[in-house]
């Protein structure tokens, strides 16, 4: 069978785009009052914990999520401007760290 | 005029009675649906189940019947995306249940992919993602994932609490032009700084372009870590890979 068509082909692959683009466009929107972890059945899929999961189970193997919804999930670790300050001062510590271990030939 | 009873396959059946709320979407899938063989309305229904065991094995057996590319991917693949794009909008399913959707159409692909190559559409390059070392966040690396996959990259995905080691054998095994690292703690942020320097001390910060996301990741803390680009979300990463890839070019 000879290959389809390339700019046919090329359509559907930019359908597909098309579908996506509006799903993560969606799922930006929707993070501002849903986490999403969270499923249709209102369960965590996340692998950490949060103080939102309530356990179904003795041992803790499936967690509801009981968050209320006003909830901005991405804004959720940008609040602390000490923890920012923190973390960007490791950051020059590794590179600084780095950068002398280069000068001086160190593994 | 074609209708409900029409279409053999009872989970899309049901799915477009259950789900499908505007008259124009309910009349399209269902002639969509209605005049599709049988075959691709089960690799519809895979996808909207996000069963990728059953998608991998019905596009092949497709394939294998002599089934045209261009059918498989109307009629099977990209009508039951269609769907699921429409339940998710109308917040009947939320990301968890899309990422399954998004990985059985990822088994479906996978066999169309040599079509697409012989057709002259090569992927548009490769890149390694994977969530640093400490954190166990995924949700956004895999929809940067999903939409790089869907822009036609090759992507390699190393998961959650990857190790820099990890990340320079991945980029040098794949031969990839490009990694992306995604960080959603402030405490785990700086294993991505970590991770650049660890690819300067292997002689490898010149064969990779390194791309950085995650919610406390800014561009200020990319150019502090000497990150080559900052994607804020999952379009603005699939446009940066594209112009990594091209300045690699």
């Amino acid at each position: 069978m000879p290959p389809p068509d390339k700019d046919e082909l090329q359509k559907r692959l930019d359908r597909i785009g098309e579908i996506f683009g509006a799903m993560v466009t969606h799922a930006d929107a929707q993070a501002k009052t849903r986490c999403p972890y969270r499923d249709k059945r209102d369960l965590c899929t996340a692998h950490i914990r949060c103080r939102h999961q309530l356990p179904l189970d003795a041992d803790e193997a499936r967690f509801m999520c009981t968050h209320d919804g006003n909830f901005d999930y991405r804004l959720a670790w940008e609040t602390r401007p000490d923890s920012r300050e923190r973390a960007k001062r490791r950051i020059e510590a590794i590179r600084e760290r780095a950068a002398a271990r280069r000068k001086t030939g160190g593994a | 005029m074609a209708g409900l009873a029409d279409i053999a396959n009872g989970i899309v059946r049901e799915e477009i009675e259950e789900y499908l709320e505007r008259p124009e979407e309910i009349s399209r899938n269902i002639e969509l649906f209605a005049r599709a063989r049988p075959l691709m309305q089960d690799i519809a229904a895979g996808i909207i189940e996000g069963d990728d065991g059953e998608v991998d094995a019905l596009t092949r057996r497709a394939l294998d019947e002599g089934v045209e590319a261009l059918e498989i991917m109307d009629d099977g693949l990209i009508a039951g995306m269609g769907i699921v794009g429409i339940k998710f909008r109308e917040n009947f399913i939320f990301v968890p249940e899309v990422l399954a959707c998004a990985r059985a159409m990822k088994a479906g692909m996978a066999h169309i992919e040599p079509i697409l190559s012989a057709s002259g559409i090569d992927p548009v390059g490769t890149v390694v993602m994977g969530t640093v070392k400490g954190d166990l966040h995924d949700i956004g690396k895999n929809l940067c994932i999903m939409m790089l996959r869907g822009a036609g990259f090759v992507v390699h995905d190393l998961g959650v609490d990857t190790s820099e080691d990890e990340f320079i054998e991945a980029v040098e095994r794949h031969g990839a032009p490009v990694l992306g690292m995604s960080a959603l703690l402030t405490t785990t942020m700086p294993n991505m700084g970590k991770t650049i320097e660890a690819f300067i001390d292997a002689d490898l910060r010149d064969d990779v372009r390194i791309m950085v996301g995650g919610a406390p990741v800014t561009q200020e803390f990319a150019d502090d870590m000497g990150a080559d680009g900052y994607g804020k979300d999952a379009l603005a990463c699939v446009a940066l890979a594209r112009e990594l890839v091209s300045a690699d070019a």
